[in-house]
């Protein structure tokens, strides 16, 4: 079983015609291996259509699961697309994993990003939890904590609870001046994903605009991705610098 | 980006829009010790502490780079021991504390977080080996293999620190005597060789010692 599970690669476009032809073939399929391949390819293909729909932001192409590795094709068009692009593959790899393993099926326990050309988004391959989220965010705490933000002064735009991976937050804020944000943005930051509880535990992504509605930066975590306790994600245009982000000042000030 | 925005916006909630930042800027200071230029790997015993006396973080890491400290980097790998307070965040996690491995490729950064007593004896190195650039704790993987667009660069040693108000007390040590010295390598780890000269860089504040190991950088 695992053999073949394994041998056979189970594309998940997401289209309503796929999934009319995997119910097609349970149910005309006789063995169980066919049965426990196609429950799985149904399994994914579900994941991915809620993560989709979920995230709502159309970065999400398709993913591809063979054996244990997910892989994800992203709509990365530039830069700060492709930085969030690759927050949004980062959480459904872990949906996906999620998923499947409660569903007492093998997990997935790696995962590849890329571009629709097939460019690799994330430099490597991730490895991938299937640990069930501990507690799920109630459906407002992100914007609660968006609330709590604003008492610090920071203009947030949107702020959205997904019920994913036991809830993520995604955040969208404006700022007028980028690079005095920039400075701060540590603490400005912090002080609205330091109110989302148990913050270490939940995904959350910042996707920081300037007046003109363009990314000038993306801060992101995810638990559940990486050899760890999780991993973040960050994006910075060409010489910016951000108290945010770890190393960006390499080079600012030193003599 | 803009084209994606607005849908978002749609469906979201829309919260007040507030111009003027109430919180203090952070400040953010580094001190450094550099050398070489095709090193593929560095490594060195770390150990220490800091203590944040106010909203923000201390790090303490070996990294290879493919540009000194003083000029523009785009691309790197660093491993080394984090600790930020909670409502603190970074592309490392919001008050995360352990062992932080991060690389940079081209303004995209990447930061995987292993659990870890801040400050604890361990040899930290980063290697460029046949399947890519890693990080390592006591000679074991701890992340990595990561494709990072250079072969060699610059091998530094790192204190790093922001915070909001009062800066932090810190005090780590590279390379404590009878243990590993902050060395580099040009053969992917076959070889290593104690660093006894580098360049000296900093914000202000630190107290930066002299290679060869044991040395410390202070505040």
């Amino acid at each position: 079983m695992q053999h073949i599970l394994k041998s056979r690669s189970t594309v998940v476009a997401a289209s309503v015609a796929a999934l009319v032809a995997v119910v097609m073939m349970i149910e005309v399929a006789g063995s169980g291996a066919t049965k426990t391949r196609n429950t799985r390819a149904s399994d994914v293909d579900r994941v991915v259509a809620q993560v989709k729909s979920q995230l709502g932001d159309g970065r999400i192409a398709e993913a591809t699961v063979a054996g244990s590795t997910i892989s994800v094709t992203l709509n990365a068009p530039d830069a700060p697309s492709a930085a969030l692009a690759r927050w949004d593959g980062k959480v459904l790899a872990v949906a996906v994993s999620q998923q499947l393993a409660s569903d007492g099926q093998d997990a997935i326990d790696s995962a590849t990003y890329s571009d629709t050309s097939g460019t690799d988004l994330n430099g490597a391959t991730d490895a991938v939890s299937h640990a069930q989220p501990v507690i799920a965010l109630s459906p407002n705490s992100c914007e609660e904590a968006a609330r709590s933000g604003a008492s610090a002064g920071v203009a947030v735009a949107s702020a959205r609870t997904v019920p994913l991976i036991g809830g993520a937050c995604m955040f969208t804020v404006h700022v007028a001046d980028v690079s005095s944000f920039d400075a701060n943005a540590s603490n400005l930051i912090g002080a609205i994903a330091g109110g989302i509880p148990d913050v270490a535990d939940h995904a959350y992504v910042f996707d920081i605009v300037d007046a003109k509605g363009a990314t000038q930066m993306v801060l992101g975590w995810i638990p559940g991705i990486g050899p760890g306790s999780g991993q973040g994600v960050a994006w910075l245009p060409s010489g910016a610098r951000s108290s945010a982000v770890l190393g960006s000042t390499i080079g600012a000030s030193v003599h | 980006m803009r084209a994606m925005f607005m849908p978002l916006a749609a469906v979201t909630v829309s919260l007040v829009g507030i111009v003027a930042f109430a919180v203090p800027a952070a400040l953010a200071s580094q001190a450094d010790l550099y050398r070489g230029g095709s090193d593929n790997g560095t490594r060195a015993n770390v150990t220490g502490s800091a203590t944040n006396n106010s909203a923000g973080l201390v790090f303490a890491s070996v990294d290879v780079q493919n540009d000194t400290p003083a000029g523009s980097p785009t691309a790197g790998l660093q491993v080394g021991d984090l600790k930020e307070t909670s409502g603190y965040t970074s592309d490392c996690g919001t008050g995360s504390v352990g062992l932080a491995s991060e690389r940079q490729v081209s303004g995209n950064y990447t930061c995987d977080m292993t659990f870890a007593s801040f400050g604890a004896d361990h040899r930290l190195a980063v290697v460029k080996v046949a399947a890519g650039w890693q990080s390592y704790e006591d000679g074991v993987v701890i992340d990595g293999p990561f494709s990072l667009g250079f072969t060699a660069g610059y091998s530094v040693a790192r204190a790093e620190a922001y915070w909001a108000s009062t800066g932090p007390t810190y005090g780590f040590t590279w390379g404590p005597s009878g243990e590993t010295a902050w060395q580099y390598t040009t053969d992917g780890g076959s070889t290593y060789t104690t660093i006894s000269t580098a360049t000296s860089g900093q914000d202000g504040g630190w107290s930066i010692g002299s290679p060869p190991s044991p040395f410390s950088i202070t505040r």
